[in-house]
């Protein structure tokens, strides 16, 4: 069989590009499935741990794929955000941890989540520079935004503005980088996390100006009594909370009433859990809020893309039986070809298994380099397989 | 010794038929066809080698009747006592030159591919000029090259018949005495059997034996 082998990778050598040619379509038909199922097994994978470890999520009425979603990655921001005052009601509760995420704004492109320390213990995330914040004006920077910005700590991030002409609120603020998160392969790496109350102070529900106490400009003061003092437009609140101006920073209305867009509760245990979904689900409730199993919803997603998925499977194998049948055709042509080959073999006397030996081994040869061909592809992207899913699902905001 | 009786052979769908009633090269014979096209040397070279067989009559070579086996009978006898040299060279176009006289050691398992017989080729290709051109493919070889190459392959296993179809009509006259000459030796040292079937009447003086097919037929015919 050796000299069948030497002979027929001479004949692939001389014939170098029709045999490329082969191996390409060989390799493309295997590596293609292949290519597949990884993406999809690693996107499984990645989406569903991250599912896992979020139990459930408390959120406004609407799609639960949304509001997973959103809280797991940040997409999406809800329409009607809950109120405060539901933290409080899961907080009393005593059945879970409540985590608060206000994500409704961007820096350069990236989501600012508002929350609260307890975020970094339940994600189990690492600062790897610098600290979590502690006051106002302070955000932490996940590890691709860092890299991608340029940021290092000490550095200042300021929010996008959402609506340039809109001078009543949403100023941006410019806060200051005190940390950077370790890489984590999850959407915290391309997100920005500020406190609660600095994400609130973007949406206009706090601010910090100059004193008006002493103030005499009748352009700056509207109205002055007992009860306070009414500032016009011209007075402008700060676009940065340093030390300084901490003391002037105030908050307008009921603080139970400011938007949350997400919480993330992390029962006790199983009971507790299943005692927060009755409250939740219970008829009288109202539809306030809803409860959702970030993993349910999840494995209901990817049943949706494993249907899709089947229709791809199937026509790959169209391909490959197609690919197959040219394959034949290649072989039949190239044995036409070959006759006068074959014809002077016979007439040497070469016996049929031998000629049959030569057939057999350029096809080993052939489907084998497609085989390596195969495996090296699967090498070299099954890392880089890793970091398309981390895109996409990271950068799906 | 290559033993022919009764021999009657003839191509589907043909007018051509060739009757052999006898004949007999002995072991060691160098014995040349002549004759013009269409004569049946050709068809006489493809019995005796048994890649055809005759609807009567036998073909025996030493104690190998070819008339009896089947292919895959006459396939070994083929490959393991025949040298072939064909008309059209038959070379195949991937392997290069050393790689195409080294073709009966790889196509044939009873044969081992050594050291020694690599040295042999050499020897060969240096015998018959063509040594520098070792690693170059048929198609970088002119005729002449081309039909040493056949000659060398034919030889290289030291088969105890030699079959030659035209091993000289692509060669120059210096080439075509070397050639001969290698034919000669190769039958006078292993004492193989030489059937060289030609046009060429300016080689037969190395022959023991010289038959005009055509006369030959005639006669068969006649008788």
């Amino acid at each position: 069989m050796s000299h069948a082998f030497f002979l027929a990778a001479r004949y692939l050598a001389f014939h170098r590009w029709k045999t490329a040619l082969i191996v390409v379509c060989l390799t493309l038909t295997g590596f293609v499935p292949i290519l597949l199922w990884l993406v999809l097994d690693e996107f499984d994978q990645r989406i569903a741990a991250r599912a896992e470890r979020t139990p459930l999520v408390i959120g406004p009425p609407g799609s639960g794929v949304d509001l997973t979603l959103h809280a797991l990655y940040f997409t999406s921001r809800p329409k009607d955000p809950l109120p405060t005052r539901e933290l409080k009601r899961v907080t009393e509760s005593q059945l879970a941890q409540p985590v608060p995420l206000h994500c409704h704004f961007t820096a350069r492109g990236f989501p600012i989540v508002g929350t609260t320390i307890d975020y970094f213990d339940v994600r189990q995330l690492a600062v790897e520079q610098g600290r979590l914040f502690v006051t106002l004006g302070e955000c932490v920077v996940g590890s691709e935004v860092a890299r991608e910005l340029r940021l290092q700590v000490a550095d200042k991030l300021m929010s996008d503005r959402e609506n340039l002409v809109d001078i009543a609120g949403q100023y941006p603020l410019r806060m200051t980088v005190v940390g950077i998160l370790a890489r984590s392969g999850t959407a915290d790496d391309r997100a920005v996390f500020t406190d609660l109350k600095s994400s609130w102070m973007m949406l206009g529900l706090g601010h910090g100006h100059d004193d008006l106490r002493d103030e005499t400009d009748p352009h700056k003061v509207l109205a002055r009594d007992s009860r306070g003092i009414v500032a016009s437009a011209a007075v402008l609140p700060y676009l940065e909370i340093t030390p300084e101006l901490m003391s002037t920073v105030h908050f307008h209305g009921d603080p139970d009433e400011f938007p949350i867009s997400a919480i993330l509760a992390f029962p006790r245990d199983e009971k507790s859990a299943t005692l927060l979904i009755g409250r939740y689900e219970a008829p009288g409730q109202g539809k306030s809020a809803q409860v959702i199993v970030p993993q349910k919803v999840i494995r209901e997603l990817m049943k949706l893309v494993f249907q899709v998925t089947q229709l791809f499977h199937a026509n790959m194998l169209l391909v490959a039986i197609s690919t197959a049948c040219l394959l034949g055709l290649v072989i039949a042509l190239s044995m036409r070809l070959r006759a006068n080959e074959m014809e002077t073999m016979f007439r040497m006397g070469c016996s049929r298994s031998m000629i049959f030996n030569l057939q057999a081994a350029e096809m080993i040869l052939v489907f084998a380099l497609a085989a390596i061909f195969i495996g090296a592809l699967v090498w070299l992207t099954k890392g880089w397989v890793g970091q398309v899913i981390e895109r996409l699902i990271v950068g799906a905001t | 010794m290559i033993q022919i009786e009764q021999l009657l052979f003839r191509y589907p769908r043909s007018p051509f038929v060739l009757r052999i009633k006898e004949l007999t090269i002995a072991d060691g014979e160098k014995v040349a066809f002549v004759g013009p096209s269409g004569s049946g040397k050709t068809t006489l070279l493809n019995l005796i080698s048994g890649i055809t067989v005759p609807q009567q009559g036998h073909v025996r070579v030493d104690d190998f009747s070819i008339s009896g086996k089947s292919d895959s009978q006459r396939r070994d006898f083929r490959i393991s006592h025949i040298g072939f040299v064909f008309q059209q060279f038959e070379l195949l176009s991937y392997l290069n030159l050393l790689d195409n006289i080294l073709l009966p050691y790889r196509i044939n398992r009873a044969l081992e591919l050594n050291a020694a017989v690599r040295e042999r080729a050499r020897e060969l290709t240096a015998k018959l000029g063509i040594a520098d051109k070792s690693l170059r493919y048929p198609r970088q070889l002119s005729q002449g090259e081309q039909q040493r190459t056949a000659l060398c392959r034919a030889v290289i296993a030291r088969p105890k018949l030699i079959l030659a179809d035209e091993p000289t009509g692509n060669l120059d006259e210096e080439n075509k005495q070397i050639a001969l000459d290698l034919l000669f030796q190769q039958s006078a040292e292993h004492r193989a059997t030489l059937v060289v079937v030609t046009h060429d009447l300016g080689i037969l003086s190395g022959f023991n034996r010289v038959i005009d097919f055509r006369e030959f037929r005639s006669a068969e015919d006649a008788a």
